[in-house]
């Protein structure tokens, strides 16, 4: 394989492991905020029936 | 109709949450709060206290260690099992006076809620032996307090630094009869609303939770026309958090519950529908209308013909099947203790029966049950939130979210109490 061709190689293998490394990223730090809301008591059944 | 679009429904990431505790395979709101708040698994009755007798601290402690404000907004006694486990540790969940100490020791910006009398000295409207007036003391730490929802209403919010309201006794009522009977209590979503104007001021950021409390209550009484209303105020309590977002996308917003309560089944017996419609003709709250008849026993047929209930002949039956010497007044019911527990006697059961027969829901329990929940999330580290999860997942995510480290735990010098459920 010629220089270039070898560049290109590691180029891509770079741009999919730090591809895969993003999306495997959690938001660590990137809520200033959080709101938690706690139905207590809430089943799958109770949310239902708010909904009919 | 089932599928009815909820606010709930809009959030992206949906998680299956399991809530066992440390050595029980049904929750109360003491370990479960904890549990969501502080992370790690607890046992039944304990605030914020492991099994090795370490005290662990929460979110709320996190996020104030990094610069944030933090509020707390419920419908029962703030000192409850849920949002205490924001703020409090305790061996055993009850202890609850001692928990209004460690809220103010915990000075979150806002908080809002019912149980002043956990506050006040007996000797002044409460049931505290130690005499002290709690909220004396926290009008002298700063805060503004409020008792009513009048005076909740005539907060001038962008010039109050920090917020106490007591609105109630014990638990603030059933948004139902909130509502019928013009109450002086702000709604939760008016909390939550008021809530996020003051922590929003925070440049670092703030941490709220909110409890939509008096849904495990009515479950606990069986109560379908309670939890329905008060469901419906917690989706507009949603509703508020969702359009904050909106406006300020690094925020994350989480809605879940801390255990299932009362077995609650949409449909029964032999028949292939619910009726919901039902439900419309009632205009009060078991608790409301039970309320009502201790005052004036005489008077218990009108009040429940007031409050929409229609004996059928069957549930008349089962009325005087078991109070044949009662019938055809109710006052004799109001002795009859059928059901322990949750159940104070069998008017209520049969008024219970009879509003669920109607709309064709049943109910296995009357108390906690071993039911998943689900989480709901959107916003910066909501994916997090997926697939099968425990509650303890909930406060790991939101450090995570937020980049803020839980407080080592520390020794709680006490002994956990043997719970016998």
């Amino acid at each position: 394989m010629s220089r270039k061709g070898v560049v290109f190689v590691v180029l891509a293998l770079l741009l999919i492991v730090s591809g895969v490394q993003a999306y495997d990223q959690p938001a660590a730090g990137k809520a200033r905020s959080v709101i938690l809301l706690i139905s207590d008591g809430m089943g799958p059944n109770h949310q239902y029936l708010a909904e009919m | 109709m089932l599928g009815t679009q909820t606010y709930i429904k809009t959030m992206p990431n949906i998680a299956y949450v399991e809530t066992l505790t440390v050595n029980n395979n049904i929750t109360d709101s003491a370990p479960a709060g904890s549990s969501i708040h502080a992370g790690g698994r607890y046992r039944n009755g304990v605030i914020n206290i492991d099994e090795n007798n370490m005290t662990r601290f929460t979110i709320g402690h996190a996020a104030q260690e990094a610069g944030k404000s933090v509020g707390i907004v419920s419908t029962a006694r703030i000192t409850h099992a849920t949002p205490a486990s924001v703020y409090a540790s305790v061996p055993q969940r009850d202890m609850e006076d001692e928990i209004a100490v460690q809220l103010l020791e915990f000075a979150p910006e806002v908080a809002l809620g019912g149980g002043i009398r956990h506050f006040l000295p007996r000797d002044n409207g409460g049931r505290r032996d130690d005499g002290r007036d709690l909220v004396a003391e926290f009008v002298e730490a700063g805060y503004t307090f409020v008792r009513t929802g009048s005076e909740f209403n005539a907060l001038d919010l962008a010039n109050t630094e920090r917020l106490l309201g007591l609105f109630t006794g014990s638990h603030m009522a059933y948004e139902i009869d909130r509502v019928q009977q013009e109450l002086d209590e702000p709604s939760l979503a008016e909390m939550t609303a008021a809530a996020l104007e003051m922590l929003s001021r925070n440049e670092n950021g703030f941490f709220l939770s909110v409890e939509g409390a008096r849904i495990d209550h009515a479950s606990h009484a069986n109560d379908a026309v309670g939890v329905l209303h008060d469901q419906l105020a917690f989706e507009e309590a949603v509703r508020v958090a969702l359009e904050y977002q909106a406006a300020n996308p690094d925020t994350l917003v989480i809605v879940t519950a801390d255990h299932e309560c009362g077995g609650l089944i949409l449909g029964r017996d032999n028949i292939f529908s619910v009726n919901i419609g039902h439900l419309e003709q009632y205009t009060c709250s078991i608790e409301y209308a039970m309320s009502q008849i201790g005052r004036n026993p005489d008077n218990a047929e009108a009040i429940l013909a007031e409050c929409g209930w229609q004996f059928t002949d069957a549930d008349q039956a089962m009325l005087e099947m078991f109070a044949p010497d009662t019938a055809p007044g109710a006052t004799g019911f109001m002795a009859f203790d059928a059901a322990e527990g949750y159940v104070s006697n069998w008017l209520q059961y049969v008024m219970s029966h009879s509003q669920s027969a109607g709309a064709q829901i049943g109910w296995s329990s009357w108390t906690h049950t071993a039911g998943p929940v689900f989480a709901f999330s959107s916003g910066p580290g909501s994916e997090m939130l997926v697939g099968n999860i425990h509650l303890e997942d909930i406060a790991l995510a939101m450090a995570e979210a937020m980049g803020v480290t839980f407080p080592e735990p520390v020794s709680c010098n006490c002994e956990l109490p043997v719970v016998e459920y």
